[in-house]
């Protein structure tokens, strides 16, 4: 084509775009008139331009790019591979493609699996071959037979297969809800995998590679797992695959264990597949799979299974709550060493749930907990560590005595079904175990969920401004605010919580917040045990000290009263825990002047305690250093003086120099030398305290600027008893 | 050249393989991106002489097309080679975008094109292998972004049509 027409045409062209759709045949004809050649070429441009579509929109790169994935994926079969003859493709996988074949002795349909070949050398296929012999004397229901693995002569080099038993189902997850299968069904079904996987690594095969896909469910409702023993054979196990094939990657990460991700072989063993069975039980139950882990972002994904806790199946469904939460993450368990020891052991366990019996994992103790809690907030629990810790202690201690709590309750149950049926026993202990179990989950849930977790920024930040320095304080008071409705039906646990959230509240010198929530664990109690119950009685006695110390005094006593009354009825005259609250009594009544009515009652004390407990015994010295209160406050120095100094020598010896109540004794006898113008005995036992006061807490803390100041009062009077000059001779 | 036939062509199987793997790489952002590296790359390396951007530009369109249309010569040599007929798998990627375009045809047709017309060939040079944009077509070729439309589809008609034509001929 010459330049000039060529420009014409061009010129035309862009003339008649111009031109509306209605007018462009008319402006044709007139431009191009007498030459036909011309107008025929300008109307195929232009019936062209409209359908020209994508034509070159895509650039040449990725042109080329789709080309070479579309050659990719379209294969030649072979018609023959060895001693089978190939039917029809089945699918590819990891490894390799999969075909339907046809073997003539003994006749039979299998699966024929082509290895990619990467393992030519002749010494990795003889180990090939002698590895799929071992494969091939594993027989169980729920494996998939291996019937050889070999290598076929193919002219371009060995091509290395497997032939096995081709199984005609659906992998496990489409078959559970193609079925319809309910929670039981499900759970069933995994306990079979479970048993064959079992067998295998009886006989030293690990699979490594489990997932639904590698689980298919015949028509007769076997499941049957395929290429057990293939992945370390073949070495395609996930693992190795990680930066070569994506695609494949996508359906396996997320049954990876956290060992496997590490991609250390030397620590993958069977607990990798239980694991993995973990993952697919949580997926069968809960409709998802613990992570979300994107493959393309390895380094996150890894990351995320080596640390994260999935989302409590109780969370997602909470029918899942206890039992079957506690099996799943049992085997999810990050640290191997805490999962279940043998498949067989988590099959037993899911069978136990399915027959009511009781399981044998236990939920994650309270400590373990904490534990796992501290390593994911490390920064943030440095922080606040100390203060937390004596809440921890706390709430840990109140775990321990909610369970025994609840475990005597049940005992009065268990008598009562004892006689109305022996057979139940096992019920009652399923029973027993059911709420021992729930009672632990419901502390350390609300422990996680509702106190510690504000301690994380995330968590504070849902609905409130971060506050890294979040005060032990506020936190308490939101904790204490989620109680109510918590723990229906558990007024034992929320006794427990509400104890040790009182206790905190007392630490932190707060006696009015300690007092509303030790009202409430006695009312709890109250209701749920009745007065008589030591435990009620305990509350009754902790409220009084508190109310004492208020200067609540008339409640105090009228607790008390009521305390002493149970104990004394219930543990006898003489029992520790009733002169505990003799003394108790004791002190209300000193602190209200009521001395002619104390003073009976401190003597009674020290003489039964003595008794009792023993000369040496911290509650003997207690009781000792109450009386010597006494008579100094009614101005009776000397006998207060004795009493004090015997109970000052108790506790130096149990308590030791420098315990709180030793140096409170000391403070209180060298008070009662000054009384007596015993200044020099006064300042000396000063002069001790003081030494240790600074150094336990510094020479600016009250209580050491306290006894220097009382220090001070003393030698001043001294100072003041001497002549001020001396006279000369 | 010879240094960016490896970006080239690593660039070629990563975009393969996601197109493998069903997922659609955004639209002509790759192609313009591996330029842009190639720039950064070789410009630095060489000082190789490029008057400016624009001029590297269009060098790299022109190395780009040297090297897909050699690639695609070989892989038809290739399949020609061949006589087995390929079965395709039940489950065929899902291939999404145009349909595939001959490149050693349009690279003939190409040829003709730019000697009746050099600045639609160089249009289609920058565009298609080049991975540019109207705008940075426009910017390399100091014309407005008018005229780079106008030629465009003129010449996207002028090589199908041409294209067409060889193919019936051929066959």
């Amino acid at each position: 084509m010459e330049a000039e027409r060529w420009q014409k045409l061009d010129r035309l062209y862009h003339e008649a775009l111009q031109h509306d759709n209605s007018l462009r045949p008319a402006f044709v004809a007139q431009a191009c008139a007498g030459d036909e050649p011309l107008r025929d070429e300008l109307l195929s441009f232009l019936a062209g331009s409209e359908a020209s579509g994508s034509f070159l929109e895509q650039p040449a790169l990725e042109v080329a790019a789709q080309d070479l994935a579309r050659s990719a994926s379209a294969r030649e079969h072979p018609a023959v591979i060895g001693r089978y003859r190939i039917v029809r493709p089945l699918g590819e996988g990891g490894m390799g493609i999969v075909y339907e074949a046809e073997q003539e002795q003994p006749r039979r349909v299998v699966a024929l699996k082509l290895i990619r070949p990467g393992l030519a050398t002749a010494e990795r296929l003889w180990r090939f071959e002698q590895e799929g012999q071992a494969l091939g004397r594993l027989q169980h229901p729920g494996i998939a037979r291996i019937y050889e693995a070999g290598a076929a002569e193919t002219g371009f080099g060995p091509q290395p297969y497997f032939a096995m038993e081709l199984i005609r189902g659906c992998p496990l997850d489409r078959y559970a809800g193609a079925n319809r299968l309910d929670v039981r069904g499900r759970l069933a079904l995994v306990a079979q995998v479970c048993e064959a996987v079992h067998h295998a690594h009886q006989h030293g095969l690990i699979h490594r590679d489990l997932k639904p896909a590698n689980i298919l469910v015949d028509e007769t409702g076997q499941p049957k797992i395929v290429d057990f023993g293939v992945a370390r054979v073949t070495g395609t196990e996930a693992a190795t695959t990680h930066q070569t094939d994506l695609g494949q990657l996508v359906g396996t990460l997320a049954y990876m264990s956290p060992e496997q991700v590490m991609g250390d072989p030397l620590e993958v063993d069977t607990r990798t597949d239980i694991y993995s069975l973990g993952v697919i039980l949580y997926e069968l139950l809960s409709g998802r799979l613990p992570y979300t882990v994107n493959p393309r972002q390895l380094p996150e994904a890894v990351q995320t299974i080596r640390e994260n806790d999935p989302a409590a199946l109780s969370s997602i469904n909470r029918h899942y709550r206890g039992d079957i939460e506690t099996i799943v993450g049992k085997a999810l368990e990050k640290d191997k060493a805490r999962r279940y020891v043998s498949a067989a052991d988590l099959a037993l366990d899911i069978r136990r749930y399915l027959r009511d019996e009781p399981i044998s994992a236990r939920p994650p103790s309270t400590a373990y907990q904490l534990q796992k809690f501290a390593r994911r907030h490390r920064a943030l629990v440095a922080g606040t560590a100390v203060v937390f810790l004596v809440l921890i202690a706390g709430i840990a201690a109140s775990t321990w005595q909610a369970i025994r709590a609840s475990r005597a309750e049940r005992t009065a149950v268990a008598a009562e079904a004892k006689a109305v049926a022996e057979r139940n026993r096992a019920v009652a202990e399923k029973q027993r175990a059911d709420e021992e179990a729930a009672t632990a989950i419901a502390i350390s849930d609300f422990l996680q969920n509702d106190l510690l977790r504000q301690a994380s920024l995330v968590e504070q930040g849902r609905d409130t401004k971060p506050d890294p320095e979040i005060k032990v304080r506020t936190a308490l008071d939101r904790a204490a605010a989620r109680i109510p409705g918590k723990f229906q039906g558990r007024p034992m646990v929320e006794a427990a919580i509400r104890q040790a959230i009182g206790t905190t509240y007392l630490n932190l010198n707060l006696p009015a917040e300690a007092g509303i929530q030790m009202e409430k664990v006695l009312e709890l109690r109250r209701q749920a045990l009745g007065d008589d119950h030591p435990d009620t009685a305990q509350a009754m006695q902790n409220l009084a000290v508190l109310y004492n110390q208020e200067g609540k005094t008339a409640q105090a006593e009228a607790l008390l009263i009521k305390v002493l009354e149970v104990r004394r009825r219930t543990l006898g005259e003489e029992a520790p825990l009733t002169l505990s609250s003799l003394s108790s009594l004791a002190s209300v009544y000193r602190t209200e002047g009521r001395y002619a009515q104390a003073e009976p009652m401190f003597l009674k004390a020290v003489a039964l305690r003595r008794r009792i407990l023993g000369e040496h015994h911290r509650d003997t010295g207690m009781s000792m250093h109450n009386l010597a209160v006494l008579y100094c406050a009614e101005g009776k120095y000397a006998t207060g003086e004795s009493y004090e100094t015997k109970a000052l020598e108790i506790f130096r010896a149990v308590l030791g120099d420098e315990n709180p109540v030793t140096l409170l004794s000391m403070n209180n006898l060298a008070e009662i030398y000054k009384g007596e113008g015993k200044y020099r005995q006064a300042e000396s036992l000063w002069k001790t305290l003081l030494e240790v006061r600074r150094r336990q807490l510094g020479a600016t803390h009250p209580d050491t600027t306290a006894v220097m100041a009382s220090l001070r009062s003393v030698q001043l009077i001294e100072a003041r008893s001497e002549p001020l000059v001396p006279t000369r001779p | 050249m010879e240094k960016l036939i490896p970006l080239v062509y690593d660039e070629l199987h990563r975009l393969a393989q996601r197109y493998m793997a069903g997922e659609r790489p955004g639209h002509t952002l790759q192609t313009t991106a591996l330029v842009n590296e190639a720039y950064l790359r070789l410009v630095d390396a060489s000082h190789a002489g490029f008057e400016s951007r624009a001029h590297f530009f269009a060098v790299c369109a022109r190395v780009m097309r040297r090297i897909l249309v050699d690639w695609a010569r070989s892989r038809q040599a290739v399949k020609r080679g061949s006589d087995v007929p390929a079965l395709e798998l039940q489950e065929d990627f899902a291939l999404s975008g145009a349909d595939g375009v001959d490149l050693v045809a349009l690279d003939d047709a190409l040829q003709a094109l730019g000697a009746v017309d050099a600045r639609k060939g160089n249009i289609v040079e920058l565009r298609f292998f080049g991975g540019l944009s109207v705008k940075e077509t426009a910017d390399v070729l100091n014309v407005s972004q008018e005229t780079v439309l106008r030629d465009w589809r003129l010449a996207k008609n002028w090589l199908r049509r041409e294209m067409r034509a060889e193919q019936a001929h051929g066959s």
